[in-house]
């Protein structure tokens, strides 16, 4: 779990990117819903696990992400989840920005903190 | 030790405030969370070796407080249940009683009300216009009691004689009068009970 006490920044760019890094984790295969939250909850992208579902319905609904049944080895068919043409598009124009972002984002707090402290 | 009964009981009580939670959501997208958050639970039950009741309970709290899935999915808060929430369905009830001001100020509260959809608010307000004392007053000007049988018709007949006649009371409209009657009754009560279940479910959580 996330702790309450952190920053409310955090926070918000979590919420922000989680469905981009949803997209991420469906580019080289399909994945079941509990697959997905127990992966991006370990990364402390999520809080509760349970909120990945209406974000995947929210990418489904944008047909950034579809669902398909597949078979199962344990219990009955489970409804995966694979990314569409139009989420590879969405995830590809995401890393453009997200580098440009992070970039940016360094050179403005790298540099000054590294020569500040010398 | 924990009964299986308690389990799902637990497991059972927290997918059901989940769908509660998203009910303002499109069906179809309302479906697919709950199915999805069942799915999850099955899987992770499927791997418990021996599940107890603090297993299950972990699950639960690694799932999430419903509320926040419920914002996940682009829903606004909860809101709080007001005073015009508990008080609208009695005034639409009995309202009617004092010189229908009080049954007017029931439909106000009832439609700027949030916790009744559109149907209920038409059903509540239609069934019926002034409430029970609609009934009432229906009943007191005729309108729903039996025709009175007296009435006399009277023909001309040939030399100025005068022919009349009674008609016989007819069992079985009276018969259905009475069944309207009650049912007449009974609508608004229903609609009543129904309005302050809807509210009591919206405003469990």
């Amino acid at each position: 779990m996330i702790e309450k006490s952190e920053s409310s920044w955090l926070g918000q760019l979590r919420r922000g990117i989680a469905d981009r890094c949803v997209l991420a984790l469906l580019e080289d295969q399909e994945r079941y819903g509990f697959d997905l939250a127990k992966t991006l909850s370990q990364a402390r992208i999520i809080a509760g696990e349970g909120t990945i579902y209406p974000l995947l319905s929210r990418l489904r609904r944008d047909e950034l992400v579809e669902t398909v049944w597949r078979e199962s080895t344990e219990g009955p068919p489970r409804r995966y989840y694979a990314l569409t043409p139009g989420g590879v598009d969405a995830l590809a124009q995401f890393r453009r920005q997200w580098t440009q972002f992070t970039s940016a984002v360094n050179d403005l707090i790298g540099d000054t903190r590294e020569v500040s402290s010398e | 030790m924990s009964s299986p009964n308690k389990i799902d009981q637990l497991l059972e009580d927290y997918v059901s405030r989940i769908h509660h939670t998203l009910r303002d959501l499109p069906q179809e997208r309302r479906d697919l969370i709950v199915e999805d958050i069942r799915e999850h639970i099955r899987t992770a039950r499927a791997a418990m070796e021996s599940e107890n009741e603090a297993q299950i309970r972990q699950l639960l709290d690694d799932l999430g407080d419903p509320e926040a899935i419920r914002s996940e999915a682009g829903l606004p808060p909860f809101p709080e249940l007001g005073w015009g929430d508990r008080w609208a369905p009695w005034l639409l009830l009995l309202g009617g009683f004092v010189f229908m001001l009080g049954w007017l100020a029931g439909v106000a509260l009832l439609w700027q009300s949030t916790v009744w959809k559109l149907r209920d608010k038409l059903m509540a307000t239609l069934i019926w216009p002034g409430g029970l004392a609609a009934v009432v007053y229906a009943l007191g000007l005729g309108i729903l009691a039996p025709a009175p049988a007296g009435i006399t018709r009277c023909t001309g007949g040939p030399g100025g004689t005068m022919h009349c006649t009674r008609p016989t009371v007819n069992h079985l409209l009276l018969v259905l009068a009475i069944i309207a009657m009650v049912l007449a009754t009974a609508a608004p009560i229903v609609v009543n009970i129904r309005l302050i279940r809807i509210r009591n479910r919206f405003g469990a959580r």
